[in-house]
């Protein structure tokens, strides 16, 4: 860990692809076991909707909100070139929108008119720790967005936030969210892999997914009981089966 | 309200002074209603440092998030990490407001970081976290005034490191700039934006002398305050002459 280099990197759409393959709980395992991030899981932040059930693996573009006052919002505020356009701008194929809406369970962050700037661009989807407005027109419009949140809502953004900052250090769900990391979702929820970690992180979990399926086939193939292969040393046993 | 300049002014501690005087439900009407701040009182604050003086004072910000490998390799620098350098911002009438992101478990420091707000005479501590070793503080005579929501024993991690300071942040769902005007009282605290600062104590004392008339006149004449309350421009008229 002492050599690992910890600056962000630019992820590969081919690295995407595998991660889509991989559980969200293994993921999580190996992002904590391995870089000792407590808490890489966004807590609260649910699937709202996935069209066609795909998975979420992309790109963290990032925007944050802050609560409204007219001197913060006469100071962000610059139509076209506000910060949640600025941020959806960066948004194409192979990445998310990762909005730090404060965990205001209600606030919307954007509708159908704004989010229409994702669709266009062909983005993945958007996660956010607030809510997402407009849903079922995103879903009848096919915007082929995935989108995760606290929940659904009719509000918007009004009072509770307003988007201030973007491509920048941002939290969403407690989870620490930096530019270009990687958003990796199912329906567990999502799991943040920092950019520099990304391909160590697939090698790693993989191997592990490789253990647990081998684990559930000696335990049917012998009647057993998973304890037998399943616990601090499952690596140890994998890496030594045929020993 | 067109008119009104959004640029940050220091706050005087004559203004401070007078704010220590007015009640937060007062001036949390006014920010909402002349200021256009739709939500400027933090949600969910206790007071934990009962029988000081009241909280009136320009706020230095911190900003927490979660922890991580490399950022902790970039901001942990000893003494020059961003709590310190945030507190070395605190002299008298400047109160640390941290954004804990809302996690009353994390607290920001206990008593032995807290000693550089002691040595510099702050004001005190306003955070959206919980706070630690507060029978440490109140025994060793810290002089801090405290507001938090909740008591732990826990440090700042494994939730929180502190990454930022002098910057805007959100403190329990409020915006926050640096040399806002954080006022407290027993109902909890509310952010008064620099820019409107000494507007707002003039107006609150106003507000505050014509709701005094108007319980003088109810008791006087032993009526429904809704005789004189809310105050009829007639009664506003009465009051200023009182005034003159």
């Amino acid at each position: 860990m002492a050599e690992r280099s910890m600056k962000p990197v630019h992820v590969d759409a081919s690295i995407l692809e595998e991660f889509k393959k991989l559980p969200v709980a293994t993921i999580w395992g190996t992002v904590q076991s391995t870089l000792g991030i407590p808490f890489p899981f966004m807590e609260g932040v649910n699937l709202i909707f996935a069209p066609g059930q795909k998975r979420l693996a992309a790109r963290a573009r990032t925007l944050r909100f802050h609560p409204m006052r007219p001197d913060l919002i006469a100071e962000v505020r610059d139509n076209e070139n506000s910060p949640e356009y600025r941020a959806m701008a960066r948004c194409g194929p192979g990445d998310v929108l990762v909005a730090d809406q404060q965990g205001v369970r209600y606030a919307g962050i954007a509708g159908d008119v704004k989010l229409l700037q994702l669709k266009m661009n062909n983005a993945e989807g958007l996660v956010t720790d607030g809510a997402i407005r407009d849903m079922s027109v995103l879903r009848d419009e096919n915007y082929d967005l995935i989108v995760y949140a606290q929940g659904r809502t009719p509000y918007g953004q009004q009072p509770w936030g307003e988007p201030a900052e973007e491509n920048i250090d941002i939290q969403c769900g407690g989870a620490l969210v930096r530019p270009g990391d990687v958003i990796v979702g199912d329906e567990d929820g999502v799991v943040v892999v920092p950019s520099w970690f990304a391909e160590e992180c697939l090698g790693i979990t993989k191997e592990h997914e490789d253990a647990e399926l081998w684990v559930k086939e000696m335990t049917v193939a012998e009647n057993g009981i998973p304890g037998k292969y399943y616990g601090s040393d499952l690596m140890e046993n994998y890496r030594n089966r045929d020993k | 309200m067109a008119d009104r300049s959004y640029a940050p002014v220091d706050v005087p501690d004559s203004v401070l002074d007078r704010f220590r005087k007015l009640p937060v439900a007062t001036i949390w009407s006014h920010v909402v209603r002349d200021a256009g701040v739709e939500l400027p009182f933090i949600e969910g604050l206790n007071l934990y440092t009962p029988g000081m003086p009241r909280l009136a004072a320009r706020a230095r910000t911190l900003r927490f998030l979660p922890p991580r490998p490399d950022l902790l390799s970039e901001v942990r620098a000893g003494e020059n990490s961003p709590e310190y350098k945030a507190m070395a911002r605190c002299g008298p009438g400047d109160v640390l407001v941290c954004d804990m992101m809302g996690n009353t478990l994390a607290c920001v420091f206990g008593d032995v970081k807290a000693l550089q707000l002691k040595m510099n005479n702050a004001d005190g501590i306003v955070t959206d976290g919980g706070m630690r070793d507060l029978d440490v503080m109140e025994d060793e005579n810290y002089n801090l005034l405290v507001y938090a929501r909740g008591r732990t024993p826990y440090a700042s991690g494994p939730w929180a490191e502190p990454v930022e300071e002098n910057t805007q942040i959100q403190c329990g769902g409020v915006l926050v700039r640096p040399g806002d005007v954080m006022v407290g009282d027993g109902d909890g605290v509310v952010v008064v934006p620099s820019w409107y600062a000494e507007e707002c104590v003039q107006v609150v004392e106003d507000h505050e002398s014509v709701e005094a008339y108007v319980k003088m006149k109810i008791e006087r004449d032993n009526v429904p305050p809704g005789r004189y309350y809310p105050p009829s421009p007639e009664t506003w008229e009465e009051w200023r002459a009182t005034q003159a």
